[in-house]
């Protein structure tokens, strides 16, 4: 925990120091809190610090940091682990960027690392879009390149190694309408199982373990469109189509409308739905035998579908001095079918969630 | 899949400069582009840590908007 704490400590004392020399374009401070909780004790609290600040016409810098406080229901502990021990770990990350932007052009580049009791992660990432006709297109592509590693000596493999690539394009149609059309292309290789995953048999045979194959590549499809319906009331719908090689496909539809109840206040409601196949591999849980090559046991390599509904909330305050505070708040419950693989590990027929979100952002 | 990405970019780079239609809005229309409820992404922080959280819970990845990095729970 001390390692958290300081982390923050140290973001703190950055964005003051950059904060005292600073000045530009449009800037602000984020501060976000989240919270995720699930009936197979699941609960992860996130605290989160943001940053962008010009340094100069058309440059500007960008920090993140923050902390998750996780608490699962499998232990991190190969000698003691099972699905009802209870785990407490953290996950601390920083990112830094760097932004350039002439209203025709913007890129952004940046790292990104992370560390947790048993896993870290290091990112590179950039992200270019060109507006066109006028600014209304725009076109956008965004690279990234993950290099993790589990702190877990006796894996047989400890690294995973990871590409993504995302474009888009997004048009204004009207006054009121405006669509985006978008692509992601994701390659992760390593070991890709988890080192907590496993069906127990009955002694003296030994658990068997999650297997994976040592590559993954995934295709995602979606298309966003945003319409005003009155003055006061808009309309956002989204697809996403998802398939890869393991032969896993989704759908996910998002829906969500907003209106505004005061000059200040938004008000918004949403709802969400996802189905997904398993994959090539996937068994009933009951039919591994551990002679099986690959052996998916968390359930999200089974076939299942979830909801999610929720309602959001913006409130926008003005300063006279046109500095604003814009906080965002959300509550959302999430709840999957039925699934014998969730019953097998976390004891309860599916799993559902509440999600909390809040932010704070200071424009000055 | 790798030429279907690079068939995808040059479509992505072709397609707006072959066309003048694509301007079909003034700038001093977009006035209704202003508000946070007409964003693509009307709840950016939010979204970022819902897909965080589903890319634990579910297998799809991508075609969403914000960076993810690496976490051991996925």
């Amino acid at each position: 925990m001390m390692k958290q704490t300081s982390l923050l400590a140290i973001l703190l004392l950055l964005f003051g120091t950059i904060l005292s020399y600073a000045e530009g374009l449009e800037e602000k401070v984020t501060y976000s809190l989240n919270a995720y909780r699930d009936n197979s004790e699941g609960f992860i609290l996130t605290n989160k610090l943001g940053m962008v600040k010009s340094i100069k016409e058309k440059f500007a810098i960008g920090v993140n940091g923050g902390v998750d406080a996780i608490t699962a229901a499998s232990s991190s502990n190969k000698s003691d682990r099972g699905p009802s021990e209870k785990s407490q770990s953290y996950r601390s990350y920083a990112s830094l960027s760097g932004i350039y932007d002439d209203r025709e052009n913007s890129l952004i580049l940046g790292g990104y690392l992370s560390e947790e009791n048993d896993y870290s992660g290091r990112s590179l990432f950039i992200n270019y879009v060109r507006q066109l006709n006028r600014q209304n297109t725009s076109l956008a592509i965004a690279l990234s390149t993950l290099s993790d590693r589990w702190k877990i000596n006796t894996l047989p493999r400890d690294d995973r190694k990871g590409t993504q690539a995302d474009l888009s394009i997004t048009q204004f149609l009207s006054p009121t309408v405006q669509f985006q059309l978008g692509y992601s292309n994701i390659y992760s290789r390593g070991y890709l199982a988890s080192p907590y995953r496993f069906i127990e048999q009955p002694t003296p045979l030994p658990l068997i373990e999650e297997s994976l194959p040592a590559s993954r590549r995934g295709e995602a499809y979606s298309l966003r469109v945003v319409k005003a319906l009155s003055g006061a009331t808009s309309l956002n719908l989204s697809y996403r189509y998802y398939r890869d090689d393991w032969k896993i496909t989704s759908h996910t539809i998002n829906t969500e409308v907003y209106r505004d109840l005061r000059d200040n206040y938004t008000l918004g409601g949403r709802l969400r739905l996802y189905r997904q196949s398993d994959t090539a591999y996937t068994k009933d849980i009951g039919a591994y035998t551990g002679t099986e090559k690959y052996v998916p046991i968390d359930y999200k390599y089974s076939a299942f579908d979830s909801y999610m509904a929720g309602v959001n909330l913006i409130y926008t305050i003005e300063r006279p001095d046109l500095k604003r505070y814009v906080i965002k708040g959300s509550l959302d419950y999430y709840r999957t079918s039925n699934n014998d693989f969730i019953k097998y590990w976390y004891h309860n027929s599916y799993l559902d969630a509440v999600i909390f979100s809040c932010s704070v952002d200071y424009l000055y | 899949m790798m030429n279907r990405l690079v068939a995808i970019v040059l479509l992505l780079l072709l397609t707006p400069a072959c066309s003048s239609r694509l301007e079909r809005v003034k700038p001093y229309e977009k006035e209704a582009f202003s508000k946070d409820k007409m964003l693509l992404n009307p709840m950016p922080l939010k979204v970022e840590y819902e897909e965080h959280i589903l890319s634990i819970r579910e297998a799809s990845q991508g075609g969403g908007s914000s960076f993810q990095g690496g976490c051991g729970c996925k």
